[in-house]
């Protein structure tokens, strides 16, 4: 069996572009002034027949300075998820000061980046049937974005993609604790990211998934509340550098917190409904907290995955209220998803980055809309407004279709 | 082994394994496959499980019953176990149509079954929910790293699930075509490629050193190593099957340095069941 480094896991690097916005502190302010990521969404013509509310990234370029990693050109001629990936992922190495290229120690820094992605080739070939290409039709083998992108930023350790639904990115974070704490890699990229399209847009609805609010799309994203009909989809990336405490403190690099414990579990229950059985929900967080050898009346803040859809909400409160027990009623709780929309497989990068924010400046942001709280979700909820309270320790809940639970727990540095 | 990986590396993760399987199928059959009944002892799928399916979830979860049938604990409760599932350009056919729904008559022809039966976790999340497995559950690959990633997210796995569930499996699912699928312009098929699946089922493990080992997968260093048998990460599924079933020691690159060893599978039995010819014709 592995016997474990006694090292702690640490981030110290952040890269991100959603729709709160393109660094760790234009985000943080987003989420502390509770101000929304969300607007009407065109989703082309092939979508022509539907209005949407969704969350898109605005501004979504390199600047050549920082991102030493990168040729614009490249950026510029790939595809709007590969950049999703491209952007985050170089501003992260580049914020905790590595860059693979440049490397000249011996032996090099193993370098290892794990993506969570969920749809990757089926948005590459909508992207190529949308301008009249035949991928779909004549599929060719070819590397996966994780491996071009490695490639390109000059990483030379393992890589791979991991899917979990709506968990994606938070596996992607799980297995890169577990390549950090065995030594398969010194450093590892992890994180994920997902984007908007037309096909996701129709089968998410067509799965009656999605808020149908039509008044104000604003006001479509509102987990926790008694009037709740779905998420709103949102696109983005987020990606952060992992690496063990003692090697980041020898670098003397920021650190913004450590990942202390993950968990995960299966509902084993339904494709895409979330299981009404709390247990399983609860054993990830159990488990994660237990990984972290921390107990519940330790954490200061959960993030839930509360994406506002009425039976997952529902769901999660009660695995909430069954992992913490009688402590749930004190623990304020969130979702961001209410401001970002639900980034899909990008979601548990950025709460994950939410909890970062919440660790750094002591702050729990808001669940907004959340005007009625439901009764079925009782908990403590933080509505519309941010609130200063010391956060220490953060777990961050995730779940996805096909009953994937996932449970973070990041921890203060200090 | 080297540990030269890294400063600290303990790449000492083994996986010893207690069954295997390989099985594969032309798509003109994947309709009838996935009518099938599957089960095996106490474990069965739920009937019309596979009804919305893609083709390599269900070669996939085929493999998995026939894993079953050759595992020395086939009786044995797997509600904790794992599922990995490494899969490659999975769900084309259906992307296809559901594009050309799409566009020839709108939102309203978009299946919503893309999204969970055609994603990269689908073949894991069918294996998990159709056979009540509650460890993790998650899909690796995607393109044709897919085989090798799978085995190196296994042994990833490994020392995390002997640690919170010490009695668990792992039960590995590759998947991929030996030629990719194409289509018309109406979605329809114009060649019949072949769809294959790999299951095993990995108990995390200590490293062996009595006679008469089990099989297993570990980490191995390709530093000091010139054997022309190494196969690449981006290698075919079917080279893979293909080697394993030789019963030789096969060894798979995950980076320049860092392969993946499964040794010798030749003392476990495959399950043939008398009815593949059925469903399984003659590979070309």
């Amino acid at each position: 069996m592995v016997s474990e480094s006694p090292s702690r896991i640490v981030i110290t690097g952040v890269g991100a572009s959603t729709p709160l916005g393109n660094s760790f502190s234009e985000i943080g302010d987003a989420l502390q002034a509770g101000r929304s990521g969300i607007d009407w969404y065109d989703a082309g013509t092939f979508n022509r027949y539907q209005k949407h509310a969704a969350a898109t990234v605005k501004e979504l370029r390199i600047r050549k300075e920082k991102d030493t990693l990168v040729s614009t050109e490249y950026f510029e001629n790939s595809s709007r998820i590969e950049q999703f990936m491209i952007r985050p992922a170089s501003h992260a190495l580049a914020d905790a000061g590595i860059n693979p290229k440049a490397d000249s120690s011996e032996p090099k820094k193993r370098i290892g980046i794990i993506a969570g992605i969920g749809a990757e080739q089926l948005k590459d070939w909508e992207r190529d049937f949308l301008d009249n290409g035949r991928d779909v039709f004549e599929a060719s083998r070819q590397p996966s974005l994780v491996h071009r992108v490695a490639q390109m930023l000059g990483v030379n350790g393992p890589a791979t993609t991991v899917a979990a639904a709506c968990a994606s990115s938070g596996y992607a974070l799980a297995i890169g604790k577990t390549w950090l704490t065995t030594g398969l890699v010194d450093a590892c990229v992890v994180g994920g990211c997902d984007v908007l399209s037309p096909t996701a847009l129709a089968a998410f609805h067509n799965l009656r998934a999605l808020s149908r609010r039509d008044d104000d799309p604003q006001k479509a994203s509102r987990p926790f509340d008694r009037n709740r009909d779905g998420f709103v989809m949102g696109e983005g990336g987020v990606f952060f550098v992992l690496e063990r405490q003692h090697a980041a403190k020898d670098r003397q690099c920021k650190i913004y917190g450590e990942l202390a414990g993950v968990g995960m579990s299966s509902d084993a229950s339904h494709m895409v409904t979330p299981c009404s059985d709390p247990v399983e929900a609860s054993r990830a967080i159990t488990e994660a907290l237990a990984d972290a050898n921390l107990s519940p009346e330790q954490v200061d803040y959960i993030n839930a995955h509360a994406a506002g859809t009425p039976v997952g909400d529902a769901a999660e409160a009660g695995a909430i209220r069954n992992a913490f027990g009688p402590v749930a009623a004190k623990i304020p709780v969130s979702s961001t998803k209410s401001m970002s929309g639900h980034l899909i497989s990008a979601a548990a990068a950025f709460e994950a980055l939410a909890c970062l924010v919440a660790i750094e400046r002591n702050m729990i942001p808001p669940t907004i809309n959340l005007d009625n709280p439901d009764e079925d979700c009782c908990l403590r909820h933080v509505p519309h407004q941010s609130i200063a309270s010391p956060v220490h320790v953060a777990a961050s809940n995730s779940f996805g279709f096909g009953g994937s639970n996932l449970c973070l727990v990041l921890k203060s540095a200090a | 082994m080297n540990h030269s990986l890294s400063s600290s590396a303990d790449l000492s993760a083994v996986c010893l394994v207690d069954s295997y399987a390989t099985a594969s199928v032309y798509y003109s059959d994947v309709d009838a496959l996935s009518r099938e009944k599957y089960s095996y002892g106490c474990h069965s799928l739920p009937p019309r499980f596979l009804r919305h399916a893609d083709e390599q979830t269900v070669i996939g979860m085929y493999s998995i019953v026939q894993a079953m049938a050759t595992d020395t604990h086939d009786s044995r409760d797997i509600s904790n176990d794992a599922v990995i599932a490494a899969t490659c350009l999975a769900g084309q056919p259906s992307a296809a149509r559901t594009m050309i729904g799409l566009r020839d008559k709108g939102p309203v022809a978009v299946t919503p079954h893309i999204v969970p039966q055609c994603s990269l976790h689908s073949v894991a999340s069918a294996a998990s929910v159709g056979f009540g497995m509650h460890g993790p559950n998650f899909g690796v690959g995607g393109g044709l790293h897919a085989p090798a990633e799978g085995f190196l997210l296994a042994l990833t796995l490994a020392p995390m699930l002997a640690k919170t569930s010490p009695s668990s499996r792992i039960w590995l699912v590759c998947t991929g075509w030996d030629q990719q699928p194409t289509l018309d312009a109406n979605g329809d098929l114009t060649n019949d490629p072949i769809c294959r699946g790999m299951t095993f089922v990995l108990k995390p493990g200590m490293a062996q050193t009595h006679d008469e080992p089990q099989p297993s997968i570990q980490f191995s260093s390709l530093k000091n190593t010139s054997s022309v048998d190494i196969l690449p990460a981006h290698g075919r599924l079917k080279e893979l099957c293909e080697q394993i079933e030789k019963g030789t020691r096969t060894t798979v690159a995950i980076t320049d340095t860092c392969a993946i060893e499964i040794s010798s599978l030749s003392s476990i039995q495959p399950f043939v069941r008398s009815d593949d010819a059925v469903f399984l014709k003659e590979a070309a």
